[in-house]
Order: structure tokens, then C-alpha cells, then sequence
């Protein structure tokens, strides 16, 4: 379930919205409406046994997931590594000081909020994870053409 | 020993901006030395000196942070002051739930080597509440405040 929210979120920005062909149900349009009240500019997407809502909240650029069935599955955005829990920024520093940051996310589920970040330097290509802890751990690594 | 910079009492003294200053003068060579390096870049950092420990005020990547140190340097904890749609979504969406229809007034992050926490103090109907609540959203403690 989380590999699949990842990969829906890394794979959004190839995703196309078609707003209006949208057929939500009522289930999680209702979900949706009463955990969101004050979401702006809501898109729809379906995906094979899910929906995905994109929209403005709290001033954040979010993504959600609802099952067929209304149950929000989770939720994400991208963030600045400012915004990152203290700890987390502190203990990035130390092992990755010489690499660049290309993506972070935040993915929120039920159990908690677990961290993506995207690190790269020249030769490599890592992502780490971090779930409700003050630690990251490698989540894959990639060596660069 | 950890949780008594963290607690209630230390927090308030963030929120109102008083110091805990002695009249000697912050030598602390340990501490700063840890703090150049956990904070490269931090900026205004102001130094002051509680018995054993060492406290410094600074901006660090745009958020007013306060960290504590022991006497060999070491990082004891944080507290930083956030906005409430800086908070992660668990915690917005879990206190937009509980209080839909209160102010937020102030915002804190606190770390140590415990994990961390969120502090939230809302009004609602001229009656302050401050909550607390872990990553996962869950509530720590409610505590109603005199206005």
C-alpha cells in the first residue's frame, strides 16, 4: 500500500486530469467533502480501484487517495527540506552534506507521516525514508548513466 | 533530565521571549562547536547560559528556532516556531477535526531524543486550549488555559 502511494505520487505529474469526465462516487465525494472543508480548486482522477483528488489546502498543494469505498487511503505533497521535522534535517546533513535534494514528499497515512527524500550527487541517485522516527533509511539507490 | 528544557515551563519562556540569562558572560566552546556544525548557516543566534546547559535563539532556514546544549556540547533538543500549514497533514487534518471552528494562535515543534511533538494553542470562544500531539496525530494532552 505505501510502495503504491509512492508511486502514485512520484507519477502524478504524468497523470492527466480530465475534471468534469470524472465519475466520483458519492462514497468519496462525501469523504472527501467533510475531512476537506476548505479545498480549493479540486481535480478528480480514477485510477483502477481508487480516487485521486488533487487540490489546495491550507495554502499546501495536496494529493489524496480514497478507496472505492470512501476510506482515505493517504495523503501527500511535496515540501522544502526547511519544512522537514528539525531532527531530520539535523540527520540529513550528516551523511548526505555533498549531495542536492531533487524531490521530498511527505505521505501521510493513518499509522503516522512517513518522509521520500530524493538526494543525488554527480554518480548516484538515493532515496531515503523516514517513518516517525528521527532516523532515515535507504529506501533504493540508483547509479547514474 | 532531557524533558526538563521541554517542558512546559521552557516553552512558555519561548513564547514570551523572556530569558533565563545569569550575569556571567556564554562561554559554552563545546556547545557552539556543535552548533556550527548541526545548524550551518543559521543566522542572529543569541547565546544564553541556564546552570549546566546553554541555550541559543537563532533563524535557521527561515524558522525562529531554540536549541539546547549540555556543557560537553551536546544537542539536547529543539523547539522551532511553525506556521500551521507547515505542520504535516496528519497533524492539520487531526486538529482541524477536534477543532474546526478555533483560532490558531502559535505553533511549536518540539525535539529531542524522544522523537517529536507538536504544540498547539487555539482559541475558541475566548477560551484558550493547548494541545499536544505526536507524528501520528494522536493527542498527548489537551490543557485548557487561563486567558
Amino acid at each position: 500500500m505505501k510502495k503504491m502511494l509512492l508511486t502514485l505520487a512520484i507519477a502524478v505529474s504524468t497523470m492527466s486530469a480530465f475534471a468534469g469526465e470524472v465519475n466520483v462516487s458519492e462514497k468519496v465525494l462525501n469523504a472527501f467533502k467533510t475531512e476537506f472543508t476548505t479545498a480549493k480548486d479540486v481535480e478528480w482522477t480514477v485510477g483502477s480501484n481508487y480516487y485521486m483528488a488533487t487540490f489546495q489546502y491550507n495554502e499546501n498543494y495536496v494529493f489524496a487517495y480514497y478507496s472505492e469505498e470512501g476510506e482515505l487511503l493517504g495523503l501527500s505533497r511535496n515540501i522544502s527540506p526547511a519544512d522537514l521535522p528539525l531532527n531530520l534535517q539535523t540527520n540529513l546533513k550528516k551523511e548526505y552534506a555533498a549531495y542536492w535534494v531533487s524531490d521530498l514528499m511527505e505521505v501521510t497515512k493513518t499509522e503516522g507521516t512517513i518522509y521520500y527524500i530524493t538526494l543525488e550527487n554527480a554518480d548516484t541517485k538515493v532515496v531515503l525514508k523516514a517513518a516517525g522516527g528521527n532516523s532515515w533509511n535507504q529506501y533504493k539507490k540508483v547509479k547514474k548513466a | 533530565m532531557k524533558k526538563i528544557f521541554l517542558s512546559a515551563a521552557f516553552i512558555l519562556t519561548v513564547a514570551a521571549g523572556t530569558s533565563f540569562a545569569t550575569e556571567d558572560p556564554v562561554t559554552g566552546d563545546e556547545a557552539k562547536e556543535t552548533f556550527a556544525k548541526e545548524f550551518a548557516g543559521a543566522e542572529s543566534a543569541v547565546w544564553k547560559q541556564s546552570g549546566d546547559y546553554f541555550k541559543v535563539n537563532f533563524i535557521f532556514r527561515g524558522y525562529r528556532t531554540e536549541a539546547y546544549f549540555n556543557k560537553e556540547g551536546g544537542l539536547e533538543g529543539s523547539v522551532r516556531s511553525l506556521l500551521y500549514d507547515q505542520l504535516p497533514l496528519t497533524i492539520v487534518t487531526s486538529v482541524n477535526k477536534r477543532f474546526a471552528d478555533a483560532d490558531v494562535l502559535d505553533v511549536y515543534e518540539i525535539n529531542n531524543a524522544e522523537g517529536t511533538v507538536y504544540r498547539i494553542t487555539l482559541k475558541r470562544d475566548s477560551k484558550k486550549i493547548r494541545v499536544k500531539l505526536d507524528p501520528a496525530g494522536n493527542m498527548l494532552e489537551k490543557e485548557k488555559l487561563k486567558n
